[in-house]
């Protein structure tokens, strides 16, 4: 029956001429079903990690190893970035007001971007970059090289193994680096917005303070929580089921990258649509 | 190595932990000092915020730390006072404009005084200063009035007619200036011969001739005056005649003024027509004429 499934198509009981006519809905038919067997695949994935994260004793020492790699070897990065982007929005906002504006608005402004968008989404997007490629590429050589089948011989969970620890250093790194990016961000706006521009320090704080609820921090940090889950979960499915050789891993590691910036984007506008009604003040 | 790992993950936790905390405070109380809190009593109309800034004298002495809005029409805003100074008790505290795009602030306005408002206590609200949507709305008024006012005249002027009345009266206007337009330069031709005939009869006027028809004119008027002189003097007479008649004296005056003369003489013309009557019916009767 599940044979017959398979081979019978139904479009095969038409004629040669609708055959012919629904042929060009195949490709995307092909997609769908593809696009569908993806979030299949991912979501089954997903449950082998909840079940892996029961296993602790396996995870547990690794954690440790990868929350170093993922968040401390990453704050120079982190902080570089946030340091930019936080005095360009500075300058920015300062040279498109109008006059007639309260100059304060700079740091109002410097504060929503940073703290509400561009602190946990610029730092995720980096960190897709530099750890969710490093995720795939670890594991997926470990496939390549059947060190994973090796660990199943040995009668460990590989995904326990591999897949959890990782899972949750980038859910738990990925706040902290925000938090960071966060701080560096303002910081550098308004040492940039006091310094290069005619906003003076106390318009820049008076600014700061306008309309800010601490519901804004637990946004920032939230997002910062599901784009760290999804750069180190969607790169370790990536770099678990690479194709085999050295080529497989390189196209993984790519594939993992785009794959984790359009969940970040994605994930973004979710939660935006979701939780920015609750951050009026 | 893990135990480094370890420490450095400790520490990078610890560290997000602090500024998270550290800097929502920092940001939403102005600052790690706690500062004191006042409150004030606004009406919803008021429109404030969290952290718009408190001034006394044009200068930040705080921010809105609070508001709380409550079903009877006011929100009671909680203001942090960061400033070591004292806040007047003569102070009332107003909610105006910050800038020209609708935020606002609280103004503290006031006198110096000696003493203060204590932690905890409730400022009087002043009258709100309009702010920019106040504006607005008065010209969201004026406009729904223009839009009235032009549609008053689309209908006037359109759809009724009269612009075509207008036009119609303009045309009218244009063609009774042109009327007058001619009539005026007629006219003005005829003044201007009117002005040369002036001219040249002044010209012809003899000097000499003025001359004695002045002196003539002077004899007349002498002659006049003197003529006048014995008219007073013959009015004179008369009102002396007149007022001697009216007293009664002599003949004129009794017949004037005596009522029994004036009877008699009526009684005698009544007797002379009876006399006459019966004279033209019975001639015979007075006339006796024989020839033998």
């Amino acid at each position: 029956m599940s044979a017959d499934r398979l081979t019978h198509r139904p479009t095969e009981e038409l004629s040669a001429v609708p055959r012919a006519a629904l042929g060009f809905l195949r490709p995307y038919a092909k997609l769908t079903n593809g696009f569908l067997a993806g979030i299949g695949k991912r979501a089954y994935f997903a449950r082998e990690t909840i079940r892996g994260v029961a296993e602790g004793r396996t995870w547990a020492p690794e954690l440790f190893k990868h929350m170093r790699s993922i968040g401390v070897d990453s704050v120079p990065l982190a902080c570089l970035v946030a340091a930019f982007i936080g005095s360009v929005i500075a300058l920015q906002t300062r040279y498109q007001l109008f006059p007639g504006i309260q100059l304060s608005v700079v740091g109002f402004i410097s504060r929503q971007m940073i703290t509400l968008e561009m602190a946990p989404l610029i730092t995720a997007l980096v960190l897709a970059g530099r750890v969710g490629a490093r995720i795939t590429a670890e594991i997926g050589t470990m496939r390549v090289t059947e060190q994973i089948d090796a660990l199943e011989t040995l009668a460990f969970d590989p995904v326990a193994y591999l897949v959890v620890p990782r899972l949750l250093a980038g859910l738990l790194m990925l706040p902290v680096l925000s938090i960071l990016a966060n701080a560096v961000g303002l910081v550098s706006a308004w040492v940039t917005a006091s310094v290069a521009t005619d906003v003076t320090s106390d318009q820049f704080r008076e600014g700061l303070r306008l309309g800010f609820t601490y519901f804004q921090v637990v946004y920032s940090v939230l997002k910062a929580f599901l784009f760290g889950g999804a750069i180190s979960f969607l790169c370790a499915y990536e770099g678990y089921v690479t194709d085999a050789g050295a080529e497989g891993v390189g196209r993984a590691t790519a594939k993992a990258v785009v794959i984790a910036c359009v969940a970040i984007l994605i994930l973004d506008a979710i939660t935006a649509v979701l939780l920015a009604p609750y951050l009026q003040s | 190595m893990k135990r480094r790992n370890e420490v450095l993950v400790g520490l990078l936790t610890l560290s997000a932990l602090l500024v998270v905390v550290l800097g929502s405070v920092w940001i939403a109380r102005g600052g790690l000092t706690s500062g004191y809190r006042l409150y004030v009593k606004f009406p919803w109309s008021a429109g404030l915020r969290l952290g718009q800034p408190v001034l006394l004298g044009g200068v930040t002495v705080g921010f809105v730390e609070a508001v709380d809005l409550r079903e009877e029409g006011i929100v009671v805003s909680t203001l942090n006072i960061t400033t070591n100074m004292g806040i007047p008790r003569t102070v009332v505290a107003v909610v105006e404009p910050n800038g020209v795009f609708g935020d606002r602030q609280v103004a503290l306005r006031g006198t110096p005084s000696k003493v203060s408002w204590g932690k905890g206590d409730t400022i009087t609200a002043g009258v709100d200063v309009a702010g920019i949507d106040a504006l607005v709305a008065r010209m969201d008024t004026a406009s729904a009035r223009l839009a009235d006012v032009v549609k008053t005249v689309k209908v006037k002027m359109v759809d009724q007619g009269g612009i075509e009345d207008l036009r119609k009266t303009l045309e009218s206007m244009n063609a009774l200036a042109g009327r007058l337009s001619g009539v005026v330069t007629e006219q003005s031709g005829n003044l201007t011969a009117a002005m040369a005939a002036v001219r040249k009869g002044a010209s012809a006027l003899d000097s000499t001739r003025i001359d004695s028809t002045v002196r003539n004119l002077q004899a007349t008027t002498a002659t006049v005056a003197k003529l006048t002189e014995d008219l007073r003097g013959t009015t004179a007479r008369v009102n002396g005649l007149l007022a001697k008649a009216d007293s009664g004296n002599g003949t004129i005056g009794l017949l004037m003024n005596d009522p029994g003369l004036y009877n008699d003489l009526r009684r005698l013309s009544t007797r002379l027509d009876s006399l006459t009557a019966d004279f033209k019916t019975n001639p015979r009767k007075y006339i006796k004429f024989s020839v033998f």
